[in-house]
This record gives structure tokens, C-alpha cells and sequence, in this order.
């Protein structure tokens, strides 16, 4: 066998070996999607709890431009008076569009990198719903809280 | 700007994951190959030009199509049977010169195209100088001369 003919089948070989890996890459990332990774699926939402109850469901990985939406369940003891306050960090909210809020807010406010809003209760535990897309991609970073209390941190991936 | 750059990763996306897939993955060998190319290029085309459609998306259905494409190829490599429903068997439609009515009526090929096929490829004229024509799976008529 010729030198050339050697080569040519070492590089052969190595062309299999890199399709190999390729396809494994093929069904690592199918698999990912699958699990949730790009948004859906088992993966693809989380809930994290606050002080008393409070908790906040939402997409942890998302797509730019994909309608989403965060829900907040807060139980009636956080609405002295009938009235609910939550509150959500402003650069948050900077970064998303289309934002409909439902029920929708009473009264709403921005203060010190804030963005308030009220809601009037009902009775029992109020689901608050946040829909939106994000603008543009990467790391969306929230504080969610029911009127004073500590805030919960929320944060979402958003691929291009 | 922005679609310079969409249409750059997109490209080079494309570009491993075809290396990934292989030399025979969507080599337009049948027709499903085909529609399997124009589907892709369906998918793939907003998410350079429309400024909402999603990148992330795009890739995901392409490589869902492609990966598709690669795993039915592995299980057509184990079973002949899989292979044979899924990408159909090769008809003779003629040998020794002489044409297979059936065949050719069944599988809507006349004796026109099995000569344009010989002279395309073999510069023959006459169907006596056929030894075997074959349909293809991908619908390209071989001919062997006598």
C-alpha cells in the first residue's frame, strides 16, 4: 500500500471518529430539548417559594420573542384591607415586552428601581399572572415580592 | 448588522451539522430527501430575516429533522426490512431489451423516459440495446447496455 493510500485512509478515519462525536453532540442536544433545556418540557419551568406561602411559578429556560408567562400565588393573609402589593425590580421589567398583567393591577407605580403594583383581593389565594417576551437574550434576572416582605430571586435563561 | 450576524451563525451552524450528519444525510438520494431540504430551508430562512423569529428555534427544529434523518438512517443500516419500507425497493423494468409492462405501467414509467435515461447516460437509442433499466429508489433510471 502507497504512502498517499495510507494517508488517505488515517484521514478517513479521523473524519469517522469527528461524525461520531458530532452525532453524539446530535443526540446529546435533541435529548436537552427534549428534557427542557431550550424552553418547555420537565426542565423548562421551576417554582421557588417565598416567605408564607408565597410562591413563583416560571420559565427558567426561554427563547427571545417566545409569549411566556410568571405567576405569583400569594394567600389572602398578604391582603390586609383587600388590597395586594406586589413588587417586581424594574430592569427586569425594562427588558421584556408585551407586558399583560391579569388580574389587572389597581394602581401601579415605579419607585427606587421598583415597579409596583396593587391588586384588589378577593379571598383566599390570589394567582397573579405576568405575560410577556423577552426583548433580547441572556441572563433575565428578577425580585418578586409581596408588599415588604423579603423578595424572591428569579432568574430565566433567554436564548436568541 | 443583526442579520449579518443571524446569517453567519446560522451558516456555520448549518455547516457542523451537516459535517455531523454525514456525506449521505440529505444527499437528495429520494424524493423525501428533497422535501426534507426544502422543509429545512423553510425553517432555517425567517430565523435570519425576520427579527422576531428565534434563532435557538430554528436550530431546534433543523436539528430535530436532521438528527431524525441520521437515527432512521442507523435503523435502516440493521434492518434491510425498515429500509426497504421506508425508502422502497429498485424495479427492473427492463431486461434483455425487452420492456416489463407491468412494472413500468405500476410504477408510471413508459418506455420514453427509459430511453431519455439511455441517452443521457449511455448515448443509446434503441431499447434492444438495453440489457437491464432499473428505477431507482430515488426515481433516476440506471441502465446497463447489453
Amino acid at each position: 500500500m502507497t504512502a498517499r493510500a495510507l494517508r488517505a485512509g488515517r484521514e478517513a478515519r479521523r473524519e469517522w471518529s469527528g461524525e461520531r462525536l458530532g452525532q453524539a453532540c446530535i443526540a446529546a442536544f435533541l435529548a436537552a430539548a427534549l428534557v427542557g433545556v431550550f424552553g418547555g418540557g420537565p426542565l423548562g419551568s421551576a417554582v421557588v417559594r417565598g416567605d408564607g406561602g408565597v410562591s413563583v411559578e416560571y420559565e427558567r429556560f426561554t427563547r427571545r420573542g417566545r409569549p411566556q408567562s410568571l405567576t405569583v400565588a400569594v394567600p389572602a393573609a398578604f391582603a390586609p384591607g383587600g388590597r395586594l402589593q406586589v413588587r417586581i425590580s424594574a430592569p427586569f421589567l425594562e427588558r421584556v415586552e408585551r407586558l399583560e398583567v391579569s388580574p389587572p393591577p389597581v394602581e401601579e407605580w415605579s419607585e427606587n428601581g421598583e415597579r409596583w403594583f396593587v391588586f384588589a383581593a378577593s379571598g383566599g389565594t390570589a394567582r397573579l399572572r405576568f405575560r410577556f417576551e423577552h426583548e433580547r437574550a441572556g441572563l433575565a434576572r428578577a425580585r418578586l415580592a409581596v408588599a415588604e416582605r423579603r423578595p424572591v430571586a428569579v432568574s430565566q435563561l433567554v436564548y436568541p | 448588522m443583526e442579520i449579518v450576524v443571524r446569517a453567519a451563525v446560522l451558516y456555520f451552524f448549518l455547516l457542523l451539522l451537516f459535517r455531523a450528519a454525514g456525506k449521505r444525510t440529505l444527499a437528495q438520494i429520494t424524493v423525501f430527501d428533497v422535501v426534507l431540504l426544502f422543509v429545512i430551508g423553510e425553517v432555517a430562512g425567517p430565523a435570519i430575516l425576520a427579527g422576531e423569529a428565534s434563532l435557538t428555534a430554528a436550530a431546534l427544529a433543523v436539528v430535530t429533522l436532521v438528527g431524525l434523518d441520521v437515527g432512521l438512517s442507523l435503523v435502516k443500516r440493521s434492518s434491510k426490512t425498515i429500509d426497504r419500507l421506508l425508502d422502497g425497493v429498485p424495479v427492473v423494468v427492463v431486461k434483455d431489451g425487452r420492456p416489463d409492462r407491468e412494472a413500468m405501467h405500476r410504477e408510471r414509467v413508459d418506455t420514453d423516459d427509459v430511453l431519455a435515461a439511455a441517452r443521457q447516460s449511455r448515448g443509446l437509442d434503441r431499447m434492444e440495446a438495453i440489457e437491464v433499466a432499473v428505477l431507482e429508489r430515488g426515481g433516476q433510471i440506471s441502465v446497463i447496455p447489453r
